[in-house]
């Protein structure tokens, strides 16, 4: 009985562990898929933003015929965004397209009978629409991530983590020029 | 003592629920000697004349200014014990030139050119019950703000189908009460009546409270008895053992009184409006058609308005239960339960064929192995849910991508839902009924829930819609009774069983919510931008007037160009509808809900906290109890294997 006993009751510990550890391993692919899903789903908005431009140059179009240059660089990022290979060329190209739509929106206040037009109204207010549910999403993401990388760092899933080669991911960090502050300058006469 | 300071009682006509107005008034009473602030709002709303303050005329006056010169209507009355007390009438003769009603004493005629006050009071208490429910369901319904009293109709025919009684106080040419008459339903010889009498007492009483209506309008018909916040006018409940009729009687004959005295005295007027109406022509004695009347006033107050705006809080009807199709997943719980309960019971506890099987399974080890099985599923199920509470990201509402989410915010109705025991506004309530069994223990005799109402969560950049059907609720707010006991006690109707009791769980609206759950498109019928364009284009086509628009070389035949042209017009008209809708819907239209997960692996939680670690943390604590178990299980099961097989 002496030896049977411990040697059952380690046993049992040793089940245990290997359902915890499989549950941290469960966890951890969760969590990676968690963060492929979130990214994803941010893909999902910016398809959708791409979408809505064709609309929003069309409504322009009419209102704007002075402001060509910024319709073009508008049309020429999504095109850019369209062609884009890779992750980071993507994100850069979506970046992009951001800094351009916000020119043309600062531009359309020029135009007060643009601004009034319902078209226009109903499609800047989707695309601002798309844009905050964007940066939400973006830190959905974030979130993800930091979760994921917190959890393999952790003790005890960091024994797994290391077994089955979960390596951390990186956040998504905004550019620099947009981390800086906006200069304002008033122009006395 | 001089008439300055002797002792007064500043009454305020209330109102029905809570203003900016009411508020500005607040603020200027406050610091006042005599105004404690929580008490002057009590009693500001409601019905019917209220006290506000009691002191002397002179500390008085100046608040009663601010309230008149606020629009409050107030009376400003000498502290006085009643001088005339109702004499109960024995009958009456109706006739064309009016009523006569008999004392035991005396004959007072009730003409056209008489003057009256008319008191209709209920003795028993129950309508300022009722009146309580209506304000309460009026504030749960249509919010606090917008509350709606109970009508003077609906007041009148719940006095009358209680303990009625009518005061009728006739007065002098100077408004003083100089006879007064008490009619108690059953109590008087309604023959008088003629044709109008009926077999019903309390109809009778209408009667009479109609004939005076018709011959003489009196100058006050109150109906306030109980409502009323007034010195001495409180009504005792009708309870067994208790004079509570005599009681009060003597109340309502205070409240009559009192009643009489505002007529007589009048509402107050600021000093410096009352000094330039001295400083005025006297005005040519007022006749009795031309006195602007209480009544009347009450009665342009009462007139039929058009109908209120919806109400911001005016909420729908809950859907209606739907009948369960086959067996929950709680409910298969219980039953898996009781049938491994019955199971264990059968093995250890009988002493028929079973026991024999029973020793064996405890012998091998069999049993407490299974125990210990059990044991660790559970606590790894809690494991997992603490795990999966803490890997989930919490996602805003506006941006809620589909699949499992996690959200944060506040619970709001979607529908009027109140809680059935508590009758509190709940997103959630689930209600359990217990009786007691023969050995004094608690036994489950029923459970229900609002399960299928669905509700709102809301967090700082919008709300979404949360089905609780089928999810693990932990509402946090509990209140247990026994059967016929209510929390509000409002109504004593039916005795209180002890041996049957309620508890109720709900989560109240407003409360901070934890959601964990499958997020799927709210699948309302909706048509594509290209169906409705096809649609379009089709009653287009039917229409020969409509065509000839786009016929621009006029030979009547619409060709390639101008069908194209056509079709440009009509997708632009639609782009451009469609837009419009989505700015005037994008508010209202739940595009997302949230329900129980399809795979049965992934939990719906619905949890009253504000802290998700304190959830985990609970689930934590939860699975430690069935580990330790395990190991125990585990080391019985061990023992008694070893001792089987002689291992030792």
């Amino acid at each position: 009985m002496a030896i049977w006993i411990p040697l059952g009751i380690m046993l049992f510990v040793l089940l245990v562990v290997v359902i915890y550890a499989t549950t941290i391993y469960n966890g951890l692919v969760n969590l990676k898929n968690n963060i492929e899903k979130s990214w994803s789903n941010i893909d999902v908005l910016l398809k959708q933003r791409f979408d809505e431009l064709p609309k929003l140059i069309k409504v322009c179009e009419g209102y704007m015929q002075h402001e060509q240059k910024t319709l073009e660089a508008v049309i020429k990022a999504r095109s850019i965004v369209q062609n884009a290979q890779g992750e980071q060329d993507s994100l850069q190209a979506q970046n992009l397209l951001t800094d351009t739509l916000r020119s043309l929106f600062m531009v359309v206040e020029r135009y007060p009978d643009l601004k009034a037009d319902s078209a226009f109204l109903g499609l800047s207010q989707r695309i601002s629409e798309l844009e905050d549910m964007i940066a939400d999403r973006r830190e959905y993401y974030n979130d993800s991530v930091t979760i994921y990388n917190i959890r393999i760092e952790q003790f005890p899933d960091v024994f797994v983590a290391r077994l089955c080669n979960f390596t951390d991911r990186p956040l998504w960090r905004i550019d620099a020029a947009h981390r800086q502050d906006v200069t304002v300058t008033f122009q006395h006469t | 003592m001089t008439a300055s300071n002797h002792p007064h009682l500043l009454i305020v006509e209330s109102v029905a629920a809570g203003s900016r107005e009411l508020d500005a008034l607040i603020a200027d009473l406050a610091g006042r000697p005599g105004f404690d602030l929580y008490r002057t709002r009590q009693r500001l709303i409601g019905r019917g004349p209220n006290l506000i303050s009691e002191g002397s005329a002179e500390l008085l006056r100046p608040a009663a200014d601010i309230l008149v010169r606020r629009g409050w209507r107030c009376w400003l009355l000498p502290v006085e014990a009643p001088r005339l007390v109702p004499t109960r009438l024995r009958s009456l003769q109706l006739d064309k030139t009016g009523l006569t009603l008999f004392t035991a004493e005396k004959q007072l005629p009730v003409q056209s050119d008489s003057r009256l006050v008319a008191v209709l009071g209920d003795l028993s208490g129950t309508v300022i019950d009722k009146a309580l429910k209506h304000l309460m369901a009026q504030k749960v319904y249509n919010g606090v703000d917008r509350a709606r009293p109970i009508s003077d109709d609906a007041l009148r025919q719940a006095i009358l189908l209680a303990r009625p009684v009518l005061d009728l106080y006739l007065l002098d040419e100077d408004d003083e009460p100089c006879n007064a008459l008490r009619l108690l339903p059953g109590r008087f010889d309604p023959r008088g009546l003629g044709e109008t009498m009926s077999p019903s007492a309390a109809r009778n009483l209408q009667v009479v409270l109609e004939q005076v209506g018709r011959i003489v309008e009196p100058r006050i018909l109150s109906l306030d008895f109980g409502l009323a916040v007034l010195p001495g006018c409180q009504v005792e409940k009708a309870t067994e053992g208790v004079h509570w009729e005599r009681l009060n009687l003597n109340s309502f004959s205070r409240f009559g009184w009192l009643i009489c005295r505002m007529q007589a005295y009048g509402s107050h007027r600021p000093v410096d409006a009352a000094e330039s109406s001295r400083s005025r022509p006297t005005p040519p004695p007022m006749q009795p058609p031309a006195v602007v009347t209480l009544l009347e006033e009450i009665r342009e107050e009462s007139a039929p308005q058009p109908p209120p705006p919806e109400p911001r809080g005016g909420l729908p009807q809950p859907p209606a239960c739907p009948r369960s199709q086959g067996l929950s997943r709680p409910q298969w719980w219980s039953i898996g339960s009781g049938l491994l309960g019955l199971g264990v019971f059968l093995l250890l506890g009988n002493p028929g064929p079973l026991r024999p099987v029973a020793g064996h399974a405890i012998r091998t080890g069999l049993l407490p192995a299974v125990l210990a099985g059990i044991c660790l599923w559970w606590g790894f199920h809690f494991l997992r849910l603490k795990r999966r509470v803490e890997n989930t990201p919490t996602s805003k509402t506006r941006s809620l991508a589909l699949g499992l989410v996690e959200v944060h915010g506040r619970a709001r109705r979607k529908y009027a839902l109140v809680s059935p025991m508590s009758q509190q506004p709940c997103v959630y309530y689930r209600l359990r009924r217990f009786r007691r069994d023969r050995n004094n223990r608690w036994k489950l005799s029923s459970s229900s829930d609002s399960g299928h109402v669905p509700f709102y969560l809301e967090d700082d950049t919008g709300r979404v819609l949360v089905d609780p059907a089928r999810a693990s609720v932990r509402p946090r707010s509990r209140q247990e009774g026994f059967s016929g006991q209510q929390i509000l006690m409002l109504e004593r109707s039916s005795p209180v069983d002890r041996n049957q009791k309620w508890v109720e769980e709900i989560i109240a609206e407003g409360r901070w919510l934890y959601v964990l759950g499958h997020a799927t498109e709210n699948r309302t019928p909706r048509t594509s931008l290209r169906e409705r364009l096809v649609e379009a284009l089709r009653e287009l086509k039917a229409d020969p007037a409509a065509m000839r628009q786009y016929d621009q070389n006029g030979d009547g035949q619409i060709c390639e160009q101008e069908w194209s042209a056509a079709r440009k017009q009509v997708e632009e008209k639609l782009l451009r509808q469609s837009l419009k809708q989505h700015n005037t819907a994008a508010g209202t239209r739940d595009r997302v809900v949230i329900v129980h997960p399809k795979q049965r692996s992934l939990p719906f939680i619905i949890a009253e906290t504000a802290s998700e670690a304190h959830l985990t943390r609970s689930y934590g604590l939860y699975s430690l109890p069935f580990f330790v178990m395990a190991l125990f299980a585990v080391a019985w099961a061990l023992v008694m294997l070893v001792k089987y097989f002689g291992l030792n």
